[in-house]
């Protein structure tokens, strides 16, 4: 019996910690300032170590816990879960953050109140691992508002740009309106099937089938789409990536995003039902089709570096999309783990747009050039996050863009399919625009180039490396990621 | 057969225990006052202690709940009163926020001249609003609603030095005595019809006369509950009455009275659809006119005034619908949003009030960049108006997904269209608790703000006001990750009253 408890317990613990840490951060003064980057690695770290002995306590099976069942109702309940499929998130979730954290130690615009920062950076980091590990559909939510919280924080107090306010309102208000309509679909689930439990609901629907299945499902598909920033409800994307502090730009966008596929994942087909997303296949492969092509052309058309590469985001989560609309474990099993790859190659590309932007001064395309002599190191890791993003093979994200065409060629709309071929190709041209006139345009004139802290060149370069190491790994990653998985496409997680 | 009585008695003393401790306790503050000692702090304390003292007494009602036994005050004539699970619910919720606002009191009423006529009008409306959930009888709850108003009409013009002071006190009493008379009047013919005045009116309506009484007690606690087209004298009172008592206003009064309301309702032997659905339809109203006059207010507290008018809109259409559709969930729901929104409104009135008292921000443009100035207060009233607009962990959540719940079950079209509705509207009130936010977070103070923190002594606000405002708020927090308990009395209340009628 000592297992579980030690599996609760761990679980309990690796959510506790980042929030105990941000609390410790808001006490610190004078001197100690100087410990709120080290306090909030060292959390998020064991945060980790945590995760990772509750994982290994329960022998592959699913880690859960639930806690105090008589003080929460009505109804639901307070409860975790650590299981296949969200597992390589929260790895991601990780590594990313530990980058981030990294990259942003002397970062100069968070200078004047690091406590107060850490602080918010950790309660976002505990609101994305929250929403990974939440095993009721409340908790769910609650997890998602704080993920909202301090992020809206985030970009309010730290966020440098023309229009802060409003902005931070539009993306406030953007993933306002998806939870409602979250909030919405799960008081429905909860009432028609009696429980709060993922579990318990894929149950009952199973076996007794849902009143409204369809409404249910588009509310959840618009909820989570709007997190996860498919066109059309991508709106508050650029805007909110362009003013954000680089490392709060980077949780957004290699780790928030991704949790809006995974509660697309773990929620539709995971607890609907794949029969649901079934009945939306076809206008959800074309959304998907246009997302990515959508995203790619807003990139060949923006002029500031941090938005080309905000809007590959909206492109590279068309393809996720993509690869779960078309319904098979191929397409599933690719997305996951372009999720995990967007996950890391976009963590490099805003670190060194991050890099060319300090060490530069300058962040509008036409005002830069001729850096590939100038900052050759910078340029090399940019050229590389590039590559990787484009697709282009033996790079990682080659493995798994392959699985979701191949998906989509196999999914009964052989035109789509036909058709998704089309966007890499756009791909490879903003990521050509973008690197060829940064390395190799002629210099502007009076282009000065000062020094970047160290802790920023040294964590864009492990980001470079773990790219490196993900493209070498690729195939056992992609057999990891793929015996992980349950089969949601052919019945309840 | 005598200890029978003598049992029966006990019972009935703990009964009014609450009702007696605050009505004696006001006349004894009182006495305090003029004989003893007029010290601010001595009187807010005393009247602290004393809301202790009721609250203690109160709690053996929600036990009898729990035990679903009913004790009736002695049941010869008027007046009666009955502890039902309901009454537990909204006395207890009435007096925590009435014992923060007690203590905030102790700094806030520093400046005034007459502490001595503030406290005991306070245990006054306290003492009238416990009455008012617990009445048996109908001439009880229009005795205790008089008392209650009539104690909160001066308390709204308490600042009669300004003209604002005076002109919203006069507005406030023309409009409840407008209600009180037609409840008045509803009671005289509906006494004249059946000839009996017992909660729950059973009777059948017989004639024009006992028609014609029900309609006036329900439009004159349509009124003093805010209820649209009613609502304008809302923002009016609460936006100019002082913080602490605004505080209770919007925080427990109107919406006690809406449950006043549905509790008479509910009682009738009347169909429920229709009844449900009129007050649902007034809703509805109430929520649109709530937020979107909101988004047009330059005011702070006129703004809340206007989001406790949609609050209690969503309140009224969660009750409205569960009366029409028979539903204890929803019931409950509107319950807890009751509770919920008391709690958070009373906060953040208290915050805006610090702010007054200490940045002298008034209208929403003195509120810019207060963030750095009074981070406290203004921490307080962020996190209070986002508990509002339903994010978690604060308890606005947990009363929203319970109504959307409730709706669920409801099976009907209309309880669907309500629901979105309620969705939309709570988009639209970000509208006006966003921008608020953000003035509160903006980088620089005006002036006049940075003028009056000079002038304040201690940059530091009184203890007096911190520790009921950071209370408050955590129990905010509390209810909103432990629902349960709260959660439970309010189910026992709308079982309680669904059954009421048959």
């Amino acid at each position: 019996m000592i297992t579980p408890a030690l599996t609760s317990l761990c679980l309990a613990l690796a959510l506790l910690v980042p929030l105990v840490a941000a609390a410790t951060e808001l006490t610190l003064r004078g001197r100690a300032l100087r410990l709120a980057a080290p306090l909030a690695l060292t959390a998020v770290l064991g945060s980790g170590l945590l995760l990772a002995q509750a994982w290994s306590s329960a022998y592959g099976q699913a880690a859960v816990a639930s806690y105090l069942p008589t003080l929460v109702g009505p109804g639901w309940r307070l409860a975790w879960r650590l299981d296949g499929l969200a597992l390589p998130f929260v790895v991601n979730l990780l590594l990313v953050t530990v980058l981030a954290f990294w990259y942003g130690q002397d970062y100069v615009p968070v200078g004047a109140q690091p406590h107060a920062y850490y602080a918010l950076m950790l309660l976002f980091f505990d609101g994305m691992l929250g929403g990974l590990l939440a095993d009721d559909l409340v908790l769910l939510l609650v997890a998602w508002e704080v993920m909202l919280l301090a992020s809206a924080a985030l970009l309010l107090r730290w966020g440098s740009g023309p229009d802060v306010a409003a902005t931070t309102g539009r993306y406030f208000v953007y993933t306002q309106a998806g939870s409602l309509l979250l909030m919405a679909a799960f008081a429905w689930l909860a009432n028609s099937c009696g429980s709060t439990s993922p579990q318990a609901v894929a149950a009952h629907i199973a076996l007794q089938g849902l009143p409204g299945l369809r409404a249910v499902t588009i509310a959840l598909l618009l909820g989570f789409g709007v997190k996860m920033a498919i066109v059309p409800l991508h709106g508050w994307l650029p805007d909110a990536h362009a003013i954000a502090p680089m490392p709060v730009t980077v949780l957004l966008a290699a780790a928030m995003l991704s949790l809006g596929a995974y509660g697309i994942i773990r929620f539709i087909p995971g607890m609907l039902g794949a029969q649901a997303l079934a009945a939306v296949q076809t206008p959800l492969l074309i959304v998907a089709l246009a997302s990515q092509v959508y995203g790619a052309l807003m990139s060949l058309a923006s002029r500031d570096i941090k938005r080309i590469v905000a809007y590959s985001s909206v492109s590279q989560m068309g393809y996720v999309l993509f690869g779960v609309a078309a319904l098979s474990m191929l397409g599933l099993t690719g997305s996951v783990l372009h999720l995990i790859n967007h996950g890391v190659i976009k963590a490099l590309l805003f670190m060194t747009i991050g890099l060319v932007i300090h060490r530069t001064g300058r962040r509008q395309i036409d005002a830069l050039g001729g850096l590939a002599a100038k900052l050759p190191w910078t340029m090399a890791a940019l050229a590389l996050g590039g590559a990787a993003i484009a697709g282009i093979p033996p790079l990682l994200a080659f493995h798994s863009e392959w699985r979701i065409l191949a998906a989509g060629l196999a999914s009964g709309r052989p035109l789509l399919g036909v058709v998704a071929f089309g966007a890499p190709l756009l791909t490879i041209a903003y990521v050509l625009l973008l690197v060829g006139r940064l390395a190799l345009r002629a210099a502007p004139e009076r282009l000065g180039v000062r020094l970047a802290p160290l802790s920023m060149a040294a964590s864009t370069a492990v980001a470079a490396g773990l790219v490196l190491l993900m493209s070498l790994l690729s195939g056992p990653l992609g057999r990891w990621v793929a015996s992980l998985l349950p089969n949601p496409m052919g019945g309840p997680l | 057969m005598s200890v029978w009585r003598t049992g029966e008695r006990l019972w009935a003393a703990t009964m009014v225990a609450p009702l007696a401790i605050l009505g004696t306790g006001a006349v004894l503050v009182y006495l305090l006052a003029r004989l003893i000692t007029r010290r601010n702090e001595v009187l807010a304390a005393t009247t602290a202690l004393l809301l202790v003292a009721a609250l203690l007494a109160t709690l053996p009602w929600a036990q009898t709940a729990a035990r679903g036994e009913l004790l009736t005050w002695p049941a010869v004539g008027v007046p009666t009163l009955r502890a039902e699970p309901g009454a537990a619910l909204l006395a207890i919720t009435a007096l925590v926020l009435g014992l923060g606002v007690a203590l905030y009191s102790g700094a806030y009423l520093a400046l005034d001249q007459r502490p001595d006529r503030y406290y005991p009008l306070l245990l006054l409306m306290l003492t009238g609003l416990l009455g008012m959930v617990s009445a048996a009888d109908l001439f009880t709850l229009y005795l205790l609603t008089v008392l209650t108003n009539a104690s909160a009409y001066v308390l709204v013009a308490f600042r009669r030095s300004t003209e604002t002071a005076i002109e919203a006190g006069f507005k406030y009493a023309i409009t409840g005595s407008l209600g009180s008379v037609m409840m008045l009047a509803g009671v005289g013919y509906c006494w004249r019809a059946t000839g009996t005045l017992t909660l729950p009116l059973t009777a059948l309506a017989s004639d024009g006369w006992h028609l014609l009484g029900l309609a006036l007690i329900t439009f004159g606690l349509l009124i003093k509950a805010a209820v649209f087209p009613a609502h304008a004298w809302l923002p009016d009172a609460h936006g100019r009455a002082p913080s602490s008592v605004s505080a209770l206003l919007s925080g427990i009064l109107v919406p006690t009275q809406l449950y006043a309301l549905v509790r008479l309702l509910l009682g009738l032997a009347a169909p429920r659809a229709a009844l449900g659905g009129l007050l649902v339809g007034l809703a509805c109203c109430s929520m649109l006119t709530g937020n979107v006059l909101a988004l047009r207010q330059s005011y702070g507290k006129r703004l809340l005034g206007y989001s406790t008018v949609a609050q209690v809109g969503y309140m009224a259409a969660a009750m409205g619908l569960g009366m029409a559709y028979e539903q204890p969930a929803l019931l409950a729901a509107g319950l807890l949003l009751l509770v919920a929104h008391g709690l958070l409104k009373g906060v953040a009135f208290l915050a805006k009030g610090m702010l007054h008292l200490y940045c002298n921000a008034t209208t929403l443009d003195d509120l810019d960049g207060l963030g750095r100035l009074a981070p406290f207060a203004s921490g307080h009233l962020a996190a209070v108006l986002v508990g509002l607009a339903g994010v978690p962990p604060l308890a606005g959540f947990v009363a929203k997904f319970s109504v959307l719940w409730g709706l669920a079950g409801a099976g009907s079209g209309l309880a669907y269209a309500v629901g979105a509705f309620y969705l939309v509207n709570s988009l639209v009130s970000l509208g006006y608790y966003l921008p608020l936010i953000g003035r509160l977070a903006r980088g620089t103070a005006v002036q006049s703000a940075t003028a009056a923190q000079d002038d304040t002594s201690s940059s530091r606000p009184s203890l007096w006001m911190r520790a009921p405002v950071a209370g408050l708020t955590l129990l905010a927090v509390l209810l909103g990750v432990c629902p349960g308990p709260v959660w439970r009395l309010a189910e026992q209340t709308a079982a309680y009253l669904l059954a009421w009628g048959s």
